[in-house]
């Protein structure tokens, strides 16, 4: 869980501040997970320090620079590297970046509890409500269609159409909460992290 | 994997942001956050009209539901036509706590009352004071009053809003929770109640000290903010330095009598908290009577004329 949450907003974070190409932060945010797991950093989160996702964003931050010295020092002994990280050139300030990690975590943990939801409407047999449910706040979200070419399109009743969102909605919501709850480890991590999630703390 | 457009972000958010109203109320665009929660403009689908839903976010803890539900009771124990009226409460379909209350259309007190004279401002003032007073006559203080949680409505009345932390006198003598800042709004055990600069410094030390006297000072530090802007007269200078005395037992001891002087002055009576110098008692007696005297200066000048007619 804690690595399909935070994969997306790694990659972004590698990319923006450390000016990677997309295949070199995947390979370099797999790399972290990777010693993360292995060397077992995350076992050493003590939840009184602060929220999990900072602790994670300096763990990160501590890893790449490590990558960057490796990187130097290859480059002076005439190496080829896997990975050369360009953090002199990148003018992105620490905001910029924070910023950019929190919207993309926020992006992650929806898109994981609309993969939940979409599960969920594939085993109960509510594919219909799933696919009117994204055709309306995910695909149409920047201009949602109306309830009766929704109606049209999936030939079912205008009535059909609300109720179809007013469930997926429900549980769209709870499938959020449920994956922050497990995300976090605390009441207080949990409100703080829903602030950050909806956007509320920007 | 789905991958999320910036726009299926935003609507998704708002998805598990927006409260589940269910058939009764349609939720619309959000009208003000706090830390107690947001206030959404709503329709009652029955009675077919707008109000205002306040509503607890998502990821509420259940202590802060408990808050709620008390500012909800409060609030339906304070029918005053100066406290905005609640119409329902409960829990949403999605479990959050919730309550309706009427939707008030108009400008809040200090933008109101900028281009109004200064006796305008004071009688906006007193209205406020006539609300409070009716909360304290039913034992509730506010305890967070500052220009922000006052209306004045489309009609000209003034409403005093958002009771999130008012509390029965009976439960601020057991409160054990300390005043820190108001930023948050946050009205949890222990933090935040009341706004610096409106809140009365007993209200920084503890709880359990707070009294009427509390809403007596941000109701004086709330005059200061609507005469700011032109010369103030003494006597009301001397009215707000009593009602926000640092010591509670140097403000006036209930809003009635601090009311009750600023009407005094209004009147162009004498006001308790402030000693006048003979010159001005008497500038202000001639004021209050100047026919009176006219009429008997008149009186004594006909009469000597006519005395000093007939001596002649």
């Amino acid at each position: 869980m804690v690595v399909a949450a935070y994969r997306t907003p790694v990659i972004a974070v590698l990319r923006k501040q450390w000016s990677l190409e997309m295949e070199d932060a995947e390979d370099l945010a797999h790399d972290f997970f990777a010693h993360a797991l292995e060397r077992e950093w995350l076992v050493r989160y003590d939840r009184e320090k602060g929220r999990f996702r900072t602790f994670l964003r300096r763990c990160l931050q501590d890893f790449a620079s490590t990558q960057y010295e490796s990187s130097r020092r290859l480059k002076r002994g005439g190496h080829l590297t896997a990975v050369s990280l360009d953090h002199a050139g990148n003018m992105s300030t620490a905001a910029e970046v924070d910023r950019l990690f929190d919207q993309e975590w926020a992006r992650s943990v929806l898109t994981l509890s609309l993969d939940r939801l979409r599960e969920e409407c594939g085993a109960s047999g509510r594919q219909t409500t799933f696919d009117v449910f994204v055709a309306h706040d995910v695909d149409g979200a920047d201009e949602p269609p109306r309830y009766a070419d929704l109606a049209a399109r999936f030939s079912v009743p205008v009535t059909q159409v609300a109720n179809y969102l007013h469930w997926a909605r429900n549980r769209f919501r709870g499938h959020a909460l449920e994956t922050l709850r497990a995300l976090t480890t605390s009441d207080a991590e949990f409100r703080e992290e829903a602030r950050t999630l909806l956007g509320r703390d920007a | 994997m789905m991958s999320l457009s910036d726009a299926a972000l935003t609507r998704l958010r708002d998805v598990v942001d927006r409260p589940d109203a269910g058939d009764r109320y349609a939720v619309h665009e959000l009208l003000g956050r706090g830390g107690m929660g947001a206030v959404y403009r709503a329709t009652d689908q029955l009675l077919q009209r707008d109000v205002a839903l306040k509503v607890l976010p998502p990821e509420h803890p259940e202590d802060i539901a408990r808050r709620l539900e008390r500012e909800a009771r409060v609030l339906a124990a304070l029918e005053h036509p100066g406290i905005v009226a609640i119409h329902d409460a409960g829990r949403l379909a999605d479990g959050r706590p919730f309550y309706v209350m009427r939707l008030v259309r108009g400008r809040r007190l200090d933008e109101q009352v900028r281009d109004e004279t200064p006796g305008e401002r004071l009688r906006r003032f007193l209205a406020v004071c006539d609300a409070v007073s009716f909360a304290h006559s039913k034992g509730v203080i506010h305890r967070d009053l500052k220009p922000a949680n006052v209306m004045v409505g489309e009609f000209g009345e003034v409403l005093v809003l958002d009771w999130g932390v008012a509390k029965r006198a009976a439960e601020v003598a057991g409160d054990t929770s300390h005043v820190l800042s108001a930023e948050t709004g946050d009205t949890g055990d222990g933090v935040a109640v009341g706004t610096p600069g409106f809140m009365a410094p007993e209200q920084l030390i503890a709880a359990a000290a707070v009294d009427v006297r509390a809403d007596v000072f941000a109701l004086g530090a709330l005059l200061r903010e609507l005469m700011t802007g032109g010369k103030v007269a003494a006597p009301l200078r001397a009215i707000i330095a009593k009602a926000t005395a640092p010591t509670a037992s140097d403000r006036y001891p209930s809003v009635d009598a601090l009311a009750a002087d600023v009407r005094a002055w209004l009147d162009g009576a004498s006001v308790s908290a402030y000693a006048e110098p003979v010159w001005e008692k008497a500038l202000r007696f001639y004021r209050r009577n100047s026919a009176l005297i006219l009429l008997l200066l008149a009186y004594v000048v006909v009469r000597l004329f006519i005395l000093w007619w007939r001596g002649v």
